[in-house]
């Protein structure tokens, strides 16, 4: 599903003392199937502008368009089933009992029989790598990656074709953090999302986005390729950024060793592209790496061919279409 | 009892479980016989898996929470006798994670102000404490400006400022850069360098990115409520997979030096600087380019 952005501006308070312009004229098309990254310093603009992905808040200015359906009052309900919203810390909005319950409140209200539920709470707890071992835990009782998990499954839950994400990885220690990753960009591929992710961790989005939107003061202050992005880096420190570590060993590098790639951004590239250099035969080094298509090297830790699938095939998607409409 | 002068923070087998209380014997330790020295000045990273007790360990050190088992000290005080606990609290401060939950005043002024007037300091000295804290951390143009209107970058400065007012001898940092953007967290972690090397603050910096625990003088690694790895930077990130089981990572540059190694380049483990770091894959690449000339 694609998204259209036009003219987009919102201002807060509006017509109060306190009034304050946060986003102007933004316009931006965001591709079905993309892996999307928006970056910039706080109080640029970032959650505001992601907030109107779903009608959390309205344009006070210009449109905005999901799969050519405008955001509007009348298609909120469809709206959000489409569009999935992981706030920033989710785990934050637990408060259910059990993990089940907690996973399973967003169906609460439909008219869907218990073992539909049941069905889809197991499919969305393994979709996001948790076992059904948990099913019966306190959600409170987790460590802080599964608490993130269980939120994330939640939202799952609807099968958004969009997921948006607001600093998904902030918080957690680095086994964590690549774990949940790994899984977001298993789940991308796996199901064909749209994926938008909000981040200050420029590693996070170097490995897992395409294209990075770069936003300063409520504006569009870069917009491409995330190599191109981050191959700017005087326009990405202007805008309070900065670009991957392992970029700036290369420009380093590079001065020194002309035919050098000085563009890549993550550690595995930067290896690729120095055993290039030297003259290293690649072939299987027995590295327990795999590349993807978008020329990513994921450790493999999770079964990527395992997530999903249950729901890819699920006879009953149009019984639960009408559930979610309802 | 000795007391090394030249230490601010001693503990001694300290042990902590949440509901000693209730059931003694039954609650799991969050702290499991934590042996630990920082000397006065020194800048200290210390990290760990989530849960591996961290913030339980930083919260001792400034008497919020007391041992169940052993000694924490404080500039030699027992942080156990209540009768120390202003001379704790004045010398270690503590930054948390979020500002906004140690921010109290209606302004930035009367925030900062508040640690020195419950010290019963002077109007005089308390705006000579507020100016120069708030000169530290380059806010002064916000003197009069409400806190929740700042951004979260300038909160977090706003709250280091009221730690700051306080004169501490040492500051914890709770994870408190984790939710910063880029320019921000390098602006913190520069102050925070300068009031090291400047006033001899000591710093205990808790957080989960590895390169800027590379920054620090001495990482100190916990896990299941144990110190496990306690060195310089280079010391702790040169055993990778070590670091791995831990649930940590390497900082970027030292894991790419790490894999190019598995590679069979021949390079040095542990190198966690820049410079270092190009020095060391300089060094290879006129290994490489002697090969070429020789083919």
């Amino acid at each position: 599903m694609s998204i259209s952005i036009e003219k987009l501006s919102h201002t807060f308070s509006q017509g109060t003392p306190f009034e304050k312009a946060v986003l102007h004229d933004i316009t931006l098309e965001l591709d079905a199937g993309s892996r999307i990254g928006i970056a910039g310093r706080s109080g640029s603009g970032k959650t505001t502008l992601i907030q109107h992905l779903n009608g959390l808040l309205r344009p006070t200015g210009g449109a905005i368009s999901v799969n050519g359906l405008e955001v509007s009052s009348r298609n909120l309900k469809e709206l959000r089933r489409r569009v999935g919203m992981v706030s920033q810390q989710p785990e934050q909005q637990l408060f259910e009992e059990t993990v089940f319950k907690e996973v399973a409140f967003g169906l609460s209200g439909c008219a869907i029989t218990a073992t539909e539920t049941d069905m889809r709470v197991r499919g969305a707890l393994k979709a996001v790598g948790l076992g059904e071992e948990i099913l019966g835990s306190s959600p409170f009782a987790l460590s802080c990656g599964q608490k993130r998990r269980v939120a994330i499954a939640s939202v799952l839950l609807t099968e958004p074709e969009i997921l948006v994400m607001d600093e998904p990885t902030a918080g957690l220690d680095p086994r964590g953090r690549r774990e949940i990753l790994d899984f977001i960009s298993g789940l991308q591929r796996e199901r064909g999302l749209t994926l938008i992710m909000v981040s200050h961790n420029m590693d996070d989005l170097a490995r897992l986005c395409d294209r990075v939107v770069v936003l300063s003061n409520g504006a569009v202050a870069m917009d491409g390729k995330t190599r191109e992005v981050f191959g700017d880096i005087g326009a990405l420190e202007r805008a309070g950024l900065k670009a991957p570590q392992i970029r700036y060993l290369m420009m380093e590098l590079k001065r020194r060793i002309p035919e050098l790639d000085d563009t890549v951004l993550t550690v595995e590239e930067a290896r690729v592209e120095l055993g290039r250099v030297w003259g290293m035969k690649r072939e299987e080094t027995g590295s327990h790496d795999e590349r993807d298509d978008h020329g990513e090297v994921f450790p493999r830790r999770f079964d990527y061919s395992q997530i999903g699938s249950e729901n890819k095939d699920n006879p009953d998607s149009d019984l639960y279409d009408r559930c979610i409409s309802c | 009892m000795t007391v090394s002068a030249g230490n601010i923070v001693e503990t001694s087998g300290v042990e902590f479980s949440h509901d000693a209380g209730s059931r003694p014997g039954s609650g799991a330790k969050a702290l499991d016989g934590i042996t630990l020295k920082i000397a006065r000045g020194e800048f200290v990273a210390l990290v760990g898996r989530n849960g591996s007790g961290k913030s339980t360990l930083a919260r001792h050190l400034n008497a919020l929470l007391l041992p169940t088992g052993g000694v924490v000290r404080i500039n030699g005080m027992d942080t156990r006798d209540e009768s120390n606990l202003w001379d704790v609290r004045r010398g270690v401060g503590m930054l948390f994670q979020d500002p906004d939950n140690q921010i109290i005043g209606t302004t930035v002024e009367e925030d900062i102000a508040f640690g020195p007037e419950n010290l019963g300091l002077s109007p005089e000295v308390i705006q000579a404490r507020v100016c120069s804290a708030l000169h530290a951390v380059a806010m002064t143009e916000f003197v009069d400006s409400a806190p929740h209107l700042l951004s979260g970058g300038e909160k977090q400065r706003l709250a280091l400022a009221g730690v700051l007012a306080m004169g501490p001898e040492c500051i914890i940092l709770d994870e408190a850069t984790s939710m910063l953007d880029p320019s921000v967290r390098e602006e913190i972690m520069g102050l925070l360098r300068r009031l090291n090397r400047d006033e001899g603050i000591t710093i205990l910096h808790i957080t989960h990115r590895m390169d800027e625990a590379a920054l620090a003088e001495r990482i100190v690694v916990m896990d299941a409520g144990r110190v496990v790895l306690d060195g310089k930077p280079g010391e702790v990130f040169s055993d990778a997979l070590l670091i791995r089981e831990l649930g940590l990572d390497l900082p970027p540059v030292t894991e790419l030096l790490d894999l190019l190694s598995r590679d069979g380049f021949d390079l040095p483990a542990g190198i966690t600087g820049m410079d270092e770091a190009l020095e060391a894959l300089m060094t290879i690449n006129f290994g490489r380019m002697g090969d070429v000339h020789i083919n």
